[in-house]
């Protein structure tokens, strides 16, 4: 068995061959962004990309584990979200929208927090957080070899998982650590390769201040995936330790954190062209997906699922815009299911105009011929298995996704059967299991049909249902759609069945649980309801799951077999919520035709954005005032208040939160998304249209000392004026 | 009585010292751009202006009576739009939107030449049209000592206006002109300057070529208004003249004029900051209005109607998302309604984003301080006239927006009622004869109507904007007893009772006598509630507006004068008014909000990204696509990329469709044919920041001609130039 290490290795040499080869020639640019690296293995090719766009850091003063570097001022924000030390106490930076469950939860009429902000203008005001907590990483190790022992090829798969567990088992439990420390094995390069970590999980993490929600959540759903944008997206935590600064739960006696490493704050700005370095927690991405699998994403998943969205929002908004009832309870669903769908065809739009899929096929052709040419048999089978696969798995991902999108996610009467269903489902298990699941039920069903209309609902389904029965995959057709007259079947379904209003599923729902299953199978809806859920259960996600697997199993090989035959190309691991650097310039971009986005916005544009009493685009009335005095104190340019800028880094979720670092490891900015042309960063990067959005960190400062007042949290940051 | 022309003279002169006296300062390109200036006046100011900003033209050969010259070449097309000379053989370029009618007039089920676009090979088959003329400039003389001859100060406003006219009509008929021409005099600077126009009216004007509309029209009313754009709005004609060369009704005998200049046309491209000149016939501006007159444009009157339509649009909106029958119905009315909507949205943004009424208001401080210390008694006050006139007219203005806007145009059946109150009028006024000439108007007009038309949506509106109508109507000009309607219950009763709801209904209605008509009319629930609403507009609003507008049109007059008279040397240029313009500017890009640039030019590229196949909007000819995949683009592309639009900060309006934009040259180098959104406020203020043109880059004319359409035969009669190539070294200010 090879491993990946000894690959990279090979890499490794072979780059540095050609650099030292091509000594004078440097590489394009554009060659060299993209990717989520692993900070301990950045020496080599991604100190010198660095370098070449500008850094003046080395891979340690980044990533050391004997002296402090800037991976000790990293933090994976209660396991979702990135965040970052910034003052010598413990003071802990992260978005807006990664503190929004902290900040509601402390909210009330009397404090609304979201509506108002917070700013605790002195320790003793901070809020303890209990249950929530934040982790830094300690060291990573290479465990490839100990996690590989004893696995041979000839064992089958169910051998290798089992041995590989109980190395991982070993390797953690054997692993050199303190008390207050802890570790653990994950999986990179789709299993070719395995890191353990060493972490220290903070405990006591309380909430230092937030801006309103006017700031922190500008533009809301509108600017969501959107540039130009205008979001002061923050909140200020701090780490509380034990007084030996190790980790404990929340104790009125511990003692604000002091951290092996605090980023210093630029007060320099940006510049279209400046280096930047995004160090953080990236969620999933999937780069290494052959052309046909993306193919089959952007060619026949993403367009059905964009149709079905396209109906139910054509359908909503038409009852919204004519009845602000139905606008007031459907304004949040419409915003939520408006997300995906705008992600959608923005994904699809991005392969299309980077060409993703012709570049992949070349690739995988020429890997096709170096295949055959060094007669690398392992390998020779790989694209025809996924061509096979991937043409299994078609017809049972698109009915899955026909399922999940009309019958789970936009028919809201069908989500409400499919609870009903599990219910009877849960009754196998008797009835203890069925009082409970009866329980969590009713509950959701009162949050379901407090924003419920049946008129709206109604027409959504007899759009999408007969979407469904015109469209899904027949072996997935209920038998019930077969000819069916959708019109009379929803005129049937609205009228007698109990489960279109909570009163009805109340009632339907009381009782034994004899009565219960009776009066549900008895009912017309549910009836419906229940043979589609039936058909996802028993037929959709068993034989899903299963070309799954083996498609994994490909794909692990497949990145092997990328990495040796392409030795001298830029591979990283796939993101996996582990630390991850990323590094790219501030730069603008053309999203289309004669339109050119600018790097950087200004509090000019959060003005001309400014909707009196909107829910996305109010703007606090002390904002303008500071607008109109032009009173930015140290933090303008020019005269000017920054907001946002734009840089080619590669980002995903959980990267919000992530600091964006300068050329000397200053902080310049705090990132929280991405812009709607580059969403296909997840499949494939590319520096022309792929950029990640930040709020610069002279806006965070501004907003604090300004807008807050709160110049005790600015006197303990230390700030900086590198390019002075 | 002083004269305009004195004036001009002194602010001439006075610029010229300035320009002189600050030689070494660099004027800011930004302050001598915008204006619709007068030919025959370039000399001094202009000339030098064009050349800071990079002209190499004299205003001799912009303008010359006695030798040929570029305004030579631009005739006023059909009156409306404009339209250039381009060849020896009188071969005419103006809009496919300018052409439009003429082209949809030779189309039939057979030969569908919007859909497929015309191009004559021949001359043999090039298409005349009866109606079609084409306005050669001759020559304009000031004429305004005479026109004032016998003026006195003394006079009443009658008495002036009375010999005013005298003087005009004995000006017109004596002015010096060959047989063959024409001759009329037109008011400037609101009537204190006059000029005569002899004229030369070409009335055999044939079509010679026009692509499809899908390219001709791309983006139609989406794009309207907006940039980036990637429409070649262009299409081709030809005069034709008698044997002598003079202007001749259609014959076969006709041949091709020879005009005394054409337009050579160059094929290098524009680059940002280039100079350039535009030549047309603007319809109409309002720059000299007073702050009070435009904030009641965008604070009062431009709200209304924006929501009247917003709330119209919302409505309909709803109903085509969720009736595909709904959506066919009313496409086309709905991107009617919307498009003036967006306009007013975008000149009230664009007059704030300028801070427009702010600068306004300093100048009118700034004038009160002058006259006061100069002590112009006449002038003093006039200002104090507009506040108290624009005050007065404001509710009668709102009131007369709010009738047009909601019983005129939004509510359809209120729009029939009015047809049938009209129909009563005449009945009244003029008997049999003029109810049957009325009637006949109205039966024929009332198919179109009801073929797109929707009771029910119509009746939501109605619901909708009625609502309104009595929330926001000022109270003097609601009929009585309005406050008490319940328009849910009478919305029912129209919508169920009234015969004005569907074609047969109304034809029912107005069939028969006068009297049986009349008494069917009264009869109607519609129409009785229709006439009550209409008969407020005539009675009371109409009269009113009209009065108090007279008088605003003579303190807009003297307000004129006094502005020239204090501020001698600022720049001032008398309004649109279809008369023949020069304005200069250059090609540039602007930012439209915080973030975004918009760069000055547009690519083929950019037609492809709004591609949508089969849409009737975004289609794109699959010649085009073809020609697009393989870069057969000829000697027309640009770094193999081929250019279609471009911006540049000329002031235009209505009537400048179809001009050309020339450059330091003479040479033709595109072809005006919209402003952008953010500058539609240019016809009330210019700002260089934000007012752009948008224009055809003359290559993609040409590119369409010869490489989509394969009419080598029209790219021969021209000349094209390379002006950049023979001279690389661009001077600039």
């Amino acid at each position: 068995m090879n491993y990946i290490k000894k690959y990279v290795i090979i890499a490794f040499l072979m780059l540095t061959g050609l650099v030292i080869g091509q000594e004078n020639i440097t590489k394009n640019d554009r060659d060299i962004q993209g990717g989520m690296w692993i900070p301990s293995l950045l020496e080599g090719v991604n100190e010198q990309e660095m370098q070449q766009l500008g850094s003046k850091m080395t891979a340690k003063d980044i990533y050391d584990v004997n002296n402090s570097s800037l991976k000790d001022a990293i933090v994976h924000f209660n396991g979702g979200c990135t965040s970052e030390v910034i003052s010598p106490n413990g003071l802990l930076l992260t978005n807006h929208h990664c503190g929004y469950g902290v900040i509601q939860s402390h909210s009330s009429v009397d404090h609304d927090y979201l509506a108002d902000g917070f700013w605790a203008m002195s320790h003793e005001e901070e809020l303890p957080n209990p249950g929530m907590v934040v982790t830094f990483i300690k060291r990573i190790d290479d465990v490839t070899d100990q996690v590989f022992n004893g696995v041979s090829d000839d064992m089958s798969p169910a051998e290798k998982s089992n041995v590989l567990s109980a190395n991982i088992q070993k390797v953690t439990e054997g692993a050199q650590k303190e008390a207050w420390q802890s570790a653990g094995v994950k999986s990179f390069y789709k299993g070719n390769q395995y890191l353990l970590f060493i972490t220290e999980v903070y405990r006591d993490v309380r909430l230092v201040g937030a801006p309103p929600s006017s700031i922190g959540k500008f533009g809301a759903d509108t600017d969501n995936w959107m540039w130009p944008r205008h979001t002061g997206d923050f909140s200020l935590f701090r780490i509380y330790a034990d007084k030996d600064n190790r980790p404990a739960d929340y104790s009125a006696d511990n003692v604000p954190y002091t951290p092996k490493h605090y980023l210093p704050i630029s007060l320099d700005g940006v510049e279209e062209e400046d280096f930047t370095l995004v160090f953080g927690f990236p969620g999933r991405t999937n780069e290494y997906l052959p052309a046909v699998a993306v193919d089959q994403i952007v060619n026949v998943s993403n367009p059905t699922k964009i149709e079905i969205r396209d109906i139910a929002l054509k359908t909503i908004d038409g009852y919204m815009r004519k009845d602000p009832a139905v606008k007031i309870k459907y304004s949040a669903k419409f915003a939520s299911t408006a997300n995906y769908w705008k992600k959608w065809i923005g994904e699809n739009q991005g392969i299309e105009k980077s060409n993703a899929i012709a570049q992949k096929r070349a690739l995988e052709a020429e890997f096709t011929q170096i295949v055959k040419a060094k007669d690398l048999v392992g390998y020779q089978t790989l694209l025809s298995d996924f061509e096979r696969l991937y043409k299994e798995i078609e017809s049972v991902s698109l009915a899955r996704d026909y399922w999940s999108e009309i019958a789970y996610r936009n028919v809201e009467f069908l989500r409400v059967t499919l609870r009903a269903f599990q219910l009877e489902q849960a009754s196998a298990k008797g009835e203890e299991s069925f009082l409970n699941a009866r329980e969590a039920i009713l509950q959701r069903y009162a949050s379901i049909f407090k924003n419920y209309d049946a008129a709206v609902d109604k027409d959504v389904f007899k759009k999408l249902v007969k979407y469904y029965a015109e469209g899904i995959p027949k072996e997935y057709a209920p038998v019930s759609l077969m000819d069916a007259d959708i019109e009379m079947l929803a005129d049937d379904i609205y009228t007698n069945s109990k489960l279109t209003n909570l009163e009805g599923a109340q009632e339907l729902l009381s009782g034994s649980m004899d009565e219960v299953l009776a009066k549900l199978n008895a009912d017309v809806g549910f009836k419906f309801g229940k043979e589609l859920h039936g058909i996802f259960y028993t037929k959709m996600e068993p034989k899903f799951q299963q070309l799954n697997l083996e498609i994994a199993d490909v794909q692990k090989k497949y990145m092997k077999a990328l990495i040796e035959v392409f030795p001298n190309k830029r591979f990283f691991p796939d993101a996996n919520s582990t630390l991850r650097v990323t590094y790219g310039k501030v730069k603008g971009y053309a999203p289309r035709d004669a339109v050119y986005y600018g790097t950087t916005t200004y509090l000019d544009g959060v003005m001309e954005k400014y909707v009196p009493g909107d829910y996305e685009f109010d703007v606090p009335e002390k904002l303008i005032q500071l607008y109109n005095d032009k009173d930015y104190g140290p933090y303008a340019e020019n005269g000017k208040m920054p907001v946002c800028f734009i840089g080619t880094n590669h980002t995903t979720g959980g990267n919000s939160g992530s600091p964006a670092i300068d050329a000397q490891g200053n902080l310049i900015g705090l990132n929280f998304d991405r812009v709607w042309e580059g969403t296909m960063s997840d499949m494939n990067y590319d520096p022309d249209i792929c950029r990640n959005i930040m709020v610069d960190i002279r806006y965070v400062l501004f907003i604090v000392d300004k807008y807050a007042g709160a110049k005790n949290l600015i006197d303990e940051m230390t700030l900086v004026h590198p390019k002075k | 009585m002083k004269q305009i022309k004195l004036f001009a003279f002194i602010a001439f002169a006075m610029m010229t010292f300035m320009v002189s006296a600050q030689k070494s300062d660099k004027v800011d390109p930004r302050d001598i751009q915008g204006g619709m200036w007068i030919p025959s006046l370039l000399e001094g100011m202009n000339e030098n202006e064009m050349q800071m900003l990079g002209s190499k033209m004299t205003a001799e050969d912009i303008y010359s009576v006695n030798s040929s010259s570029l305004k030579d070449a631009i005739a006023h097309f059909g009156g409306g739009c404009t339209s250039e000379i381009i060849s020896p053989n009188g071969l005419l370029l103006t809009n496919h939107h300018c052409g439009y009618g003429v082209i949809q007039s030779h189309s039939s089920v057979e030969h569908d030449y919007l859909a497929e676009g015309f191009w004559a090979k021949s001359y043999e088959e090039e298409l005349p049209n009866k109606t079609l003329t084409a306005t050669f400039i001759k020559r304009i003389d000031d004429v305004t000592t005479q026109v004032f001859e016998g003026v006195t100060p003394e006079m009443d406003e009658v008495a002036k206006m009375n010999v005013i006219s005298q003087n005009i009509k004995k000006v017109t008929e004596t002015a010096q002109k060959e047989e063959w021409q024409e001759a009329n005099v037109k008011s400037f600077f609101k009537g204190n300057q006059y000029m005569l126009f002899v004229t030369e009216v070409f009335r055999d004007v044939r079509l010679v070529g026009a692509p499809p509309t899908s390219i001709g029209k791309f983006g139609a009313d989406t794009d309207n208004w907006m940039w980036p754009r990637h429409t070649g709005d262009f299409s081709i004609f030809r005069v034709y003249a008698d044997a002598n060369n003079r202007p001749a009704a259609y014959s076969e005998e006709n041949v091709p004029y020879k005009a005394g200049h054409y337009l050579p046309i160059s094929l290098d491209g524009v680059e940002e900051e280039d100079f350039t000149l535009v030549f047309g016939f603007p319809g109409r501006t309002n720059e000299y209005l007073p702050a009070v007159g435009v904030d009641q444009i965008v604070n009062v009157l431009n709200p209304a109607k924006i929501e009247v339509r917003d709330n119209a649009l919302k409505i309909i909106d709803s109903y085509m998302r969720k009736d595909d029958e709904i959506k066919i119905k009313y496409a086309s009315k709905f991107a009617s309604t919307a498009n003036y909507w967006k306009k007013w949205i975008g000149e009230s943004q664009g007059i704030n984003q300028t801070g427009a009424i702010e600068k306004k208001k300093a100048m009118e401080n700034e004038f009160s301080r002058v006259v006061s210390e100069r002590e112009l008694a006449g002038y003093s006050s006039l200002l104090s006239d507009f506040e108290r006139l624009y005050k007065e007219i404001e509710s009668v203005s709102l009131a007369r927006d709010y009738w047009i806007e909601v019983a005129y145009r939004n509510v359809e059946v209120l729009g029939i009622s009015f047809n049938a109150f009209q129909l009563e009028q005449a009945y009244n006024k003029g008997g049999e004869a003029a109810f049957e000439q009325v009637r006949n108007r109205a039966l024929s007009r009332l198919e179109g109507t009801f073929k797109n038309y929707s009771p029910v949506v119509d009746q939501a509106v109605f619901e909708k904007l009625m609502a309104l109508y009595a929330e926001k109507m000022p109270k003097d000009f609601l009929p009585e007893g309005f406050d008490a309607i319940d328009f849910e219950a009478l919305s029912k009763e129209i919508y169920t009772n009234s015969k004005m709801t569907s074609l047969e209904g109304a034809e029912e209605l107005l069939a028969g006598t006068a009297d049986e008509v009349m008494a069917k009319l009264d009869a109607d629930p519609a129409y009785v509630f229709g006439r009550s609403v209409h008969s407020i507009f005539y009675d009371k609003i109409e009269p009113n507006f009209q009065r108090i507008n007279i008088e605003l049109a003579a303190v807009q007059k003297q307000y004129m004068k006094a502005l020239m008279d204090v501020f001698p040397d600022s720049r001032f240029f008398p309004d649109a008014n279809s008369t023949l313009r020069v304005n200069y500017g250059m090609i540039q890009g602007y930012s439209p909000k915080d973030g975004v640039y918009y760069t000055d030019k547009t690519y083929l590229k950019g037609v492809m990204e709004k591609y949508v196949p089969g849409d009737y909007e975004f289609d794109v000819p699959q010649k085009l696509q073809d020609l697009y995949e393989t870069k057969d683009y000829g000697q027309y592309a640009e770094n193999g990329k081929m250019p279609v639009n471009y911006l540049s900060t000329n002031h235009m309006t209505g009537g400048n469709s179809g001009s050309p934009i020339i450059d330091a040259h003479g040479n033709m180098i595109g072809l005006a044919f919209d402003t952008t959104w953010e500058g539609v406020m240019s016809d009330l203020y210019f700002d260089a920041e934000i007012v752009r043109s948008i224009s055809v880059d003359i290559r993609y004319v040409l590119f369409i001609i010869d490489k989509f359409a394969g009419a080598q035969n029209l790219i021969d009669e021209m000349t094209l130039v390379h002006p950049k190539k023979k001279e690389p070294i661009k001077t600039r200010p």
